[in-house]
């Protein structure tokens, strides 16, 4: 046998195809698969979250309630207002005709916000109180996170979370990083969805002010203090991520107005507890 | 600016592939160059899997040659690797990685031993280094060995 010398003519080892054209159509296919879980996922928490009886809701209140994290009250005067808080909440109860706990907690912040926690649990952040001017603009504002209460809202929010959670658990066989970066996705996914979720609360709120107060004044104030420009953008208050833009909150709030032909009489002013 | 913070973690992740496929690509390329350049200068020193040597003649000597190599993989052919593995399929980002490998082990086998003839005998190993230990450098191992055969008088029949 005669030993010839040649190289083969092409490689049959190596695929030839673009090292990219692979990546990225598993990737899209994947990421296609999951958020169409989520949405479904989603759907499903809604349901789930809709259809629970009052004494699961206020069990799992109670479980979480435990968990919430404490904050150290505002220094001094932080009781005083607290307490203050607590009474303006306590006196919409009826209206909101909320059954659940709901506790007021003041927290030392620079960012006009209030957020709503599991177990119950209404954070207002100081700054808040230096963005209203009226007794019914704040008992608007409360009124909002008592109907986030009353809708659940936090209940859904913890239940996408969990559902999002275990997605990226399921694809990555690790929790840790895949959800930090799906984390941001999320959010963006979630907006249109929490939307939906502030304006139904902004509608409840308006229902609850004009009950408690007979009239609709002072409705706007909040967002109309945060929309005179001096605050532009304010990172980390869920009124300006999630929330509809301001200018678009404050029509829909006086379009609601007229419509139900709501009375706007003088607010009562806002004495804050020194 | 600040809009910008929570994508941080998106760009941790996608950093790494963007310069692991860079690289990655641009040294695949220049070891294909090589490759192609010294399989074409050593192509007259025979290498075959057979026992018995190709060329006529009495044998004068033989010996045992390796050559062996490691090679990682960079970040990008890992993260293709690592959704391959999630629908399952042929894991082509490692083709050329493997492909190389063996490629560059068997011209380090036959740059052993220059005076040779013919070399018979070969064989091929891998190992993967770290296997699949988490966070692990993702490397392999070839080695080639073989029988280097000096002929008495090369060509004669």
């Amino acid at each position: 046998m005669k030993y010839q010398p040649s190289l083969p003519s092409r490689n049959d080892n190596v695929s030839d195809e673009h090292p990219l054209k692979d990546f990225l159509s598993i990737l899209v296919r994947l990421a296609a698969l999951a958020l169409f879980a989520f949405f479904l996922l989603g759907l499903l928490v809604d349901t789930v979250v809709d259809r629970m009886d009052a004494s699961t809701e206020a069990s799992l209140t109670r479980l979480l309630a435990a968990k919430a994290p404490e904050v150290a009250a505002a220094p001094g005067r932080g009781n005083a207002r607290e307490a203050q808080l607590q009474a303006l909440v306590d006196s919409l109860r009826s209206c909101a005709r909320s059954t659940g706990p709901a506790t007021v907690r003041l927290t030392e912040s620079k960012v006009p916000n209030a957020v709503v926690l599991p177990g119950g649990n209404i954070y207002v952040f100081s700054a808040l109180l230096e963005h209203v001017q009226s007794e019914n603009g704040l008992a608007f504002v409360l009124a909002h996170e008592m109907a986030h209460l009353s809708h659940r809202d936090h209940l859904r929010a913890l239940g996408r979370g969990i559902v999002l959670y275990g997605l990226a658990a399921l694809l990555s066989g690790d929790t840790s990083a895949l959800a930090s970066v799906l984390a941001p996705v999320r959010q963006l996914g979630d907006a249109n969805y929490s939307r939906t979720r502030e304006a139904a609360a902004d509608a409840r709120a308006l229902q609850v002010l004009a009950c408690r107060y007979g009239h609709a004044g002072g409705a706007t104030e909040f967002f109309e203090a945060l929309d005179d420009g001096k605050d532009d953008v304010i990172p980390g208050s869920h009124y300006f991520a999630s929330h509809p833009a301001m200018r678009a909150r404050i029509a829909a709030l006086r379009a609601e107005i007229a419509r139900q032909r709501m009375r706007t009489a003088d607010v009562v002013p806002l004495v804050v507890s020194k | 600016m600040e809009a910008l913070f929570p994508f941080l973690p998106l760009l941790v992740w996608v950093v790494p592939i963007v310069l692991g496929f860079v690289f990655g690509q641009i040294n695949d390329k220049r070891h294909y160059r090589s490759i192609h350049a010294r399989e074409q200068a050593w192509l007259h020193l025979p290498v075959t899997a057979s026992r018995y040597p190709l060329l006529p003649g009495k044998v004068a000597r033989s010996e045992l040659v390796g050559g062996s190599v490691v090679v990682s993989v960079d970040y990008f052919k890992r993260a293709a690797a690592g959704l391959r593995s999630i629908v399952g399929g042929p894991v082509k980002s490692y083709e050329s990685l493997l492909d190389r490998a063996k490629r560059e082990a068997v011209l380090r086998l036959k740059e052993s031993c220059p005076g040779a003839h013919e070399i018979v005998n070969l064989r091929l190993e891998t190992a993967s280094l770290s296997k699949n230990a988490r966070g692990g450098i993702g490397a392999v191992e070839v080695f080639a060995f073989a029988t280097a055969i000096y002929m008495v008088e090369p060509g004669a029949a």
